[in-house]
């Protein structure tokens, strides 16, 4: 193979890291040191494109591209379960950030964690959700470091290895994420989250062109000789509705649980640009097709004369690769790389940032009693951490997530549709006490926490065992048990609020302005 | 000073909303799993993106209706206000 020794990809994502590199580097102006906020929220100023476009880039990661890309090719149009559960949660997303923001504004709020201590009073059910949420991160930055490990492996015919290849790539990740916090993570996402909503689009139509002649030749070739792919009763061992039903509904439900989503709903300047940002996540639900596409043409390869895929999770790459356009795929393996590295800089930041604020500062102040957020004594009390240390310790977490990362990332790791779907079964039990919180006045802090932990024994007991109850995954009945649970034992505690102006900041009447 | 903003439209948006994801989920879904090509695009795959098309452009005219409903509310506090003002140097 010619390719093999060409340096076109290599020089393309050279000059891709390039970019990458001046974006996250540049210097900050009205950067307030020593605040936590200002590092993580950028002190709640980014405008309404940039936060749509860094949730979206945050959101659609480069496993989407090889995992997904793969898992389309395996089971046909079941891959299609992205389409409700993208589009449902950016209506979620509006409806939740308008109420979410207001609260963070007001109160100086960072993580949803922080959210759940305001409206429930509870540092233990902080700890307990900040630490939920981080570990079920954490393995979505693995399955990411292998995507990045491998593009730049693939782009650079070998030579650089997966291991070398994620261990540079993340260097420069933490280094940027060091330096500049959320402002750079705004300047890379924003070129990044551009260059992958067009570049879905544009190797969705140059695959299809190229092979096919076209997009429905694609899909005209595929239903000629693997129909069963075109129908979800037809997609073996996955077409169940209980499947559907399951994946759509835990994916709508965890995707804004997500300590990296659900940050984004901070760093607006106000209540119109999360709203625009909601819009966006659901308009990007309908752009999921584009991925669909470069699906179906991998199921058809071997019927147009072509050698088939051996790891359905590479038929993307291997694709452009064998068209022996050099440009077009380094373009390719840097838009790729372009989602992993949104994807992976957004989480490093949330979850190091959601640790340190969360479970460390979270454990200190539970065992000294300290006041909750919102109360009076809260503003008052003494400060028992620094914005400095809690910078500080941020920037040590993501170092160590991103080692833990890469160390777990050289095990052998299933398809990552699987550890992804995994990882929102237990993200999602946040979903009903973070709306309960918000929609729901009688939620008490009792009910919170009995539900979220049932639920997680639930789904824990259920994933071990390997138990699927009525054909439903796990996660879909660990959330029915943490919404019953957290239902009942809310309507029998009534706990009455001992700060009824926090209650009225969560309810302010229907929709009032207050001068 | 206070004034409340109404927003009739926000129940019907909330229905429309409703309907498009139980259509996308069993057994409604199941209206469009057949083994054919739609429009260029696999049945199931075009009823999928045509609710959610309705959602988003359900979101996009909800997101302009609740704009106009606050900027309505801001004039009449506006308006409130200079009433208030007014009376205040009558006095």
């Amino acid at each position: 193979m010619t390719n093999a020794v060409s340096p076109v990809p290599f020089v393309v994502l050279g000059i891709y890291a390039l970019i990458i590199i001046i974006l996250a580097f540049a210097p900050q102006k009205k950067r307030k040191k020593d605040s936590f906020e200002d590092y993580y929220t950028g002190s709640k100023s980014f405008g309404g494109f940039v936060v749509a476009v860094i949730m979206i880039a945050t959101f659609y990661a480069g496993s989407t591209w090889t995992g997904w890309q793969g898992f389309v090719a395996e089971y046909g149009v079941f891959g299609a379960y992205v389409i409700p559960y993208c589009v449902a949660s950016g209506i979620v997303i509006y409806f939740a950030g308008e109420r979410v923001w207001p609260l963070g504004k007001k109160y100086g709020l960072n993580t949803m964690p922080d959210l759940l201590e305001l409206r429930y009073q509870s540092i233990g059910l902080k700890i307990m959700s900040g630490f939920l949420g981080v570990l079920m991160d954490v393995t979505v930055v693995t399955t990411e470091i292998v995507t990045i490990g491998y593009v730049v492996n693939v782009a650079t015919s070998g030579r650089v290895s997966v291991t070398l290849g994620a261990m540079v790539a993340m260097t420069l990740l933490a280094l940027y994420l060091i330096w500049g916090g959320i402002k750079s993570i705004g300047r890379v996402d924003t070129f990044n989250g551009i260059f992958l909503v067009l570049g879905a689009i544009f190797v969705a139509f140059f695959v299809s062109y190229l092979y096919y002649g076209g997009v429905s030749e694609v899909f005209e070739v595929a239903l000629r000789h693997e129909p069963e792919k075109f129908t979800l009763i037809g997609t073996e061992g996955y077409g169940t509705a209980q499947h559907w039903f399951s994946f759509a509904v835990i994916c709508t439900m965890g995707a804004m649980c997500w300590p990296e989503v659900y940050m984004k709903l901070y760093v607006g300047k106000g209540v119109n640009e999360t709203r625009f940002t909601g819009i966006l996540s659901a308009a990007a639900g309908v752009w999921c097709v584009f991925f669909l596409i470069t699906g179906f043409a991998a199921i058809g390869v071997e019927y147009i004369g072509l050698e088939g895929f051996e790891d359905p999770q590479s038929s993307l790459l291997l694709m452009v690769y064998r068209s022996g356009k050099l440009v077009v795929f380094g373009m390719v393996a840097a838009f790729i790389l372009a989602a992993s590295i949104s994807t992976v800089d957004g989480i490093l930041l949330a979850d190091a940032g959601a640790f340190t604020n969360d479970v460390i500062y979270g454990i200190k102040r539970l065992s000294s009693k300290a006041p909750h957020i919102g109360t009076r004594e809260y503003r008052t009390s003494d400060v028992m951490m620094s914005q400095k240390t809690i910078i500080m310790l941020t920037r040590i977490i993501i170092v160590v997530i991103a080692t833990l990362a890469l160390i777990v990332s050289q095990m052998d790791i299933p398809m990552l549709v699987f550890l992804i779907v995994m990882n929102y079964q237990g993200v999602a039990l946040l979903f009903p006490i973070l709306m309960g919180g918000l929609f729901w006045k009688r939620a008490t802090a009792t009910g919170a926490l009995a539900g979220l932990g049932s639920g997680i024994i639930l789904t824990v007991i259920l994933l071990i065992a390997d138990i699927e109850i009525l054909g439903f995954i796990p996660g879909i009945w660990g959330v029915l048990l943490d919404i019953v649970v957290f239902v009942i034992v809310s309507l029998m505690t009534g706990e009455k609020n001992k700060n009824p102006e926090i209650l009225e900041d969560f309810f302010p009447g229907e929709h009032m302005i207050v001068k | 000073m206070s004034v409340r903003v109404k927003k009739p439209h926000r129940k019907y948006f909330i229905v429309v909303y409703i309907i498009s994801y139980l259509m996308m989920l069993p057994p409604f879904v199941y209206i469009g799993d057949k083994a054919s090509i739609t429009l260029g695009l696999p049945t199931l795959i075009t009823w999928l993106l045509f609710w959610g098309a309705v959602m988003t452009v359900g979101l996009i005219i909800q997101y302009q209706l609740d704009k106009r409903c606050e900027k309505a509310a801001e004039e009449q506090l506006k308006a409130q206000d200079e009433v208030a003002a007014a009376e205040q140097l009558k006095d």
